[in-house]
C-alpha cells in the first residue's frame, strides 16, 4: 500500500482538487490520522475565507473578458492555413483602424493611442468639446474616451491647482483596468464636475501590462505638467494631458 | 473549462499568501496578487498538469515579488544589532521583515530559494524540491553556503556581528 507522508504541497494540491482520485483519496486517509496535516488544512481554508472576504475578486472582475473560457483549441499546423490566418489578421486590422476621430480631438498624440473628451447634455446625448474654446462649469457631465491599437491598460488621474490627485478610472482598484483595443471607446462612467473653479488636469495614463495605480500617482505627483501636454514616464508608460477650465454657470 | 473568476477562488489567496510574506504590507502584496494571477490566467491552459500549478505560483510570485524589491530598493537598516547572534540568527532574523528585503534579495537566486522556502515558507526539503526541482542534497548545500556567506552578508549591508 503506498503510504503518504506529510507534504504542505500535497495539501495544497488536494485543497484545490488538483490531485488524481486515487492520491485525493491517499490525501484523504493521511489527513484522518494526521494533526499537523489536518490542522495545516483547517489554516488554509482560514485564510482562503479572509482573503476573499478582503478581496472578494480580482480588480478587472467588471469587464467582460473576465469571464473568458480555457479552451484547447487544436493547434494549426499546415502551412496554408497558418498563411490564410495571417492575411485575415491583416485584413481585420486593417479595417478596424478606420479613423473614426472627430474634429473636436482635444489631444491626440502621433502614435495609435490617444484620449477624447466629450460633454453630456441634460439628456445624456454627447456633445463635442473643445477646450480651447469651451469652458465647463461646475456640476456639468463630461466623458473621457480612449483610442488604442492593441490591448492595454490605464488609469484615469485628475490633478487639481492645488495638486491633489483623484483617481476617477478604475475607481477604487489599486491595478490598472485592461483597455480592449478601438477606437474613441467611452470610459465606463462620465464624471460630474464638483464646485470646484479652476484649472484641472487629468492624466490618462497607458501602461502595457498591469501597473499599480499608486506607483502611478506617486510618479504623476512629482512631474511638471506645465511645460508639456505629453509626458513619457518610462518605456511603456504615457501621460496625456488635457487641461479644463470650470467657469459659473450662465 | 475554468472561468477566471474560478481560478481567482481557487488560487488567489494562494498567491497572495507568497506576496505577503515576501512584501509585507498588504496593499503592495494586493498589487503583486493581481499581476501574478493576470500571468495564472494566460499560462493555466498551458500546464497540463495541474498538480503542477501550486508550485508554479510559489515560484512566480517569488520571483515577481523580489523583483518588484530589487526594483523599489526597499531596503532599511533599522535591524537591532543586540538582537542577533549567529546561533538564533537563523531562527528569529529570517522572520524580519527588514532582513527579507536586504539579504535575500542579493542573494544567487538558487541560494535565496533554499533559504526562503526553508525559513520564511518553513518548508521541508521535499516540498520544496516539489517546488523549485533542488534536490534536497543541493539545499542543504544551498544552506551551508549562505551560512558560511553570512558574515559577509551582514558587512556589506552594514551591520557587524
Amino acid at each position: 500500500m503506498k503510504v503518504i507522508t506529510c507534504n504542505k504541497i500535497d495539501i495544497l494540491n488536494y485543497f484545490t482538487n488538483a490531485l488524481s482520485p486515487e492520491k485525493q483519496h491517499l490525501i484523504e486517509e493521511h489527513i484522518k490520522t494526521c494533526n499537523n496535516c489536518r490542522d495545516y488544512l483547517s489554516e488554509l481554508k482560514r485564510e482562503k475565507d479572509d482573503f476573499l472576504s478582503r478581496f472578494p475578486q480580482p480588480s478587472y472582475a467588471n469587464n467582460k473578458s473576465s469571464e473568458t473560457k480555457f479552451y484547447n483549441f487544436p493547434k494549426i499546423h499546415t502551412s496554408y492555413s497558418k498563411a490564410a490566418m495571417i492575411i485575415f489578421c491583416l485584413l481585420g486590422i486593417s479595417i478596424l483602424s478606420i479613423n473614426q476621430f472627430t474634429n473636436n480631438l482635444d489631444f491626440r498624440t502621433k502614435g495609435a493611442q490617444g484620449i477624447n473628451i466629450f460633454t453630456l447634455d441634460s439628456t445624456g446625448n454627447i456633445l463635442p468639446f473643445d477646450s480651447q474654446k469651451d469652458t465647463l462649469y461646475p456640476s456639468q457631465r463630461i466623458q473621457f474616451t480612449y483610442s488604442n491599437s492593441k490591448k492595454g491598460y490605464g488609469v484615469l488621474f485628475s490633478i487639481d491647482k492645488q495638486g491633489n490627485i483623484n483617481q476617477f478610472f478604475p475607481e477604487s482598484d489599486t491595478i490598472t483596468q485592461y483597455l480592449k483595443p478601438g477606437q474613441n471607446i467611452p470610459l465606463p462612467n462620465s464624471i460630474i464636475l464638483d464646485e470646484y473653479v479652476g484649472k484641472e488636469d487629468y492624466i490618462f495614463v497607458f501602461t502595457k501590462k498591469p501597473e499599480s495605480v499608486t506607483k502611478l500617482k506617486n510618479k504623476i505627483s512629482n512631474l511638471n505638467f506645465d511645460e508639456s501636454k505629453r509626458f513619457k514616464l518610462s518605456k511603456d508608460i504615457f501621460c496625456y494631458r488635457i487641461s479644463t477650465l470650470k467657469g459659473i454657470p450662465k | 473549462m475554468v472561468s477566471i473568476t474560478e481560478l481567482y477562488e481557487k488560487y488567489g489567496f494562494i498567491i497572495f499568501g507568497r506576496c505577503k510574506k515576501i512584501l509585507g504590507d498588504s496593499e503592495d502584496a494586493r498589487d503583486a496578487t493581481q499581476v501574478v494571477f493576470m500571468q495564472l490566467t494566460k499560462h493555466y491552459d498551458t500546464i497540463k498538469d495541474k498538480e503542477k500549478i501550486v508550485p508554479w505560483i510559489f515560484r512566480t510570485a517569488q520571483n515577481y515579488c523580489f523583483n518588484i524589491l530589487r526594483y523599489n530598493k526597499k531596503f532599511t537598516y533599522n535591524i537591532d544589532c543586540d538582537t542577533f547572534s549567529s546561533n538564533e540568527f537563523l531562527s528569529d532574523n529570517l522572520k524580519s521583515q527588514e532582513f527579507v528585503h536586504q539579504v535575500l534579495t542579493n542573494l544567487p537566486q538558487p541560494i535565496r530559494d533554499a533559504v526562503y522556502y526553508t525559513y520564511i515558507e518553513n518548508l521541508t526539503q521535499e516540498e520544496i524540491y516539489k517546488i523549485i526541482g533542488q534536490s534536497p542534497a543541493t539545499i542543504r548545500r544551498n544552506l551551508k553556503k549562505f551560512k558560511d556567506k553570512i558574515p559577509t552578508i551582514l558587512k556589506t549591508v552594514g551591520i557587524e556581528l
